[in-house]
């Protein structure tokens, strides 16, 4: 009789060889093996051939064993959930692309002054963290803006068409600038999306005012060298990388 | 078998590469001859030369008979009937070496196979319902992500 490639009737295939091969293969396979015939099912999903690779991967979930939950639903149980716990964050919803600082500056002696600048005309981090550089050399009333010790600062952060706005901080100053010292504004924010506890965040907005000295007819004047902005986290004490940033303010900024 | 940590990394969950069940420490090996019917005479001639082989106590030459057996099951594409008629009587005369070789070819035709393609390998007649089909695969998802 000839070796033939030809495949057997089913009837030729005793159920106990099959129960003998499939001690051979991974979950996986016994997986896939199952939904082949109904037979199949019933050889494939016995508890005698799962309880080893469930007790060894998914020791925790194995003694919750019973008739109704067998084996093999153990195994699924435990890896979907262990794959859960490894998944990345979504991306954000928002773009940097959709968001605008506006940026004001007010002290006793002069009205407040503003900018206004959408995140597409800021350097992007290297790092890819949110801070950012705000240039004001090319702003002639900034250069010439005074800081005092009692000054105020706000950054707002706007998304899109105004559809939304977060206050990242709305701070005062305390004492004086000393020339060639940078005035460092933070503020804690709030907690966003599934905490109810209240307390930290663990993040808090960061402006940084540098601050140049001239000296004039009337005197030295600390004047406005220029702007940074960031988000920080208190824990690791460093800036949190855009996306994160994006996936905090989508929770106060989208509609 | 790999060790799993489950808090730190994602284990390897999903290859098909290690079996299921561990080697069985003590195995009840006779190594007499098994005269098997229904197969070729060439085939006979094999098994019984793996089986002579193997009860040889150098391990050198029962690993050769091994892999002797197993490169001729492949060279010949010994048919699936074939190979399940040798796993049945290799399973009755309790020659587990035998049944071992067998079993991990069977196995290995089944493995990264699709459904339809181990249906097709082993002339099955498919007896779920499309809905049946369907909730069993919702059962263990991840075996039948590509």
């Amino acid at each position: 009789m000839s070796m033939s490639m030809s495949p057997p009737p089913e009837s030729n295939i005793p159920w106990e060889v099959l129960t003998l091969v499939a001690t051979n293969l991974d979950p996986k396979t016994l997986a896939t093996a199952s939904s082949v015939s109904k037979q199949w099912c019933t050889t494939m999903t016995s508890d005698h051939l799962w309880a080893h690779p469930c007790t060894t991967h998914f020791p925790s979930i194995s003694h919750l064993h019973s008739t109704t939950l067998p084996y093999h639903r153990l195994y699924n149980l435990g890896f979907t959930a262990t794959k859960r716990r490894h998944l990345p964050p979504p991306q954000p919803s928002i773009t940097l692309q959709n968001l605008l600082f506006i940026i004001t500056l007010t002290t006793s002696t002069s009205p407040p002054l503003t900018i206004t600048k959408p995140c597409t005309e800021l350097a992007l981090d290297p790092n890819s963290l949110f801070r950012f550089d705000i240039e004001v050399n090319d702003h002639q009333k900034w250069s010439k803006y005074e800081v005092l010790g009692d000054t105020r600062v706000t950054w707002n952060v706007v998304l899109g068409g105004y559809e939304g706005v977060f206050t990242m901080m709305d701070c005062k100053g305390r004492g004086s600038f000393y020339s060639g010292s940078d005035g460092w504004f933070t503020a804690g924010l709030p907690v966003a999306g599934w905490w109810s506890g209240g307390g930290s965040s663990g993040l808090v907005a960061e402006m940084r005012v540098a601050v140049r000295e001239e000296v004039g007819g009337d005197g030295r004047r600390g004047l406005v060298g220029s702007v940074s902005v960031g988000v920080l986290s208190v824990v690791s004490w460093r800036y949190v990388c855009v996306d994160d940033s994006l996936r905090y303010l989508q929770h106060f900024l989208e509609p | 078998m790999a060790e799993v940590n489950e808090t730190d990394q994602t284990p390897n969950l999903g290859d098909s590469t290690t079996p299921s069940q561990p080697k069985p420490e003590q195995i009840t090996t006779t190594n007499v001859a098994v005269p098997i019917p229904d197969v070729g005479p060439q085939l006979q001639v094999v098994v019984d030369e793996f089986i002579l082989k193997n009860g040889s106590s150098d391990e050198e030459v029962r690993t050769a008979a091994r892999n002797d057996l197993r490169d001729f099951i492949e060279r010949e594409e010994i048919g699936i009937t074939t190979l399940l008629v040798v796993v049945k009587y290799a399973h009755e005369f309790k020659n587990a070496d035998l049944l071992d070789a067998f079993c991990e070819r069977v196995a290995d035709l089944i493995k990264d196979k699709k459904v339809v393609g181990v249906r097709e390998i082993f002339g099955i007649v498919n007896d779920f319902t499309p809905e049946e089909e369907h909730a069993l695969r919702d059962e263990h998802p991840w075996a039948f992500e590509d």
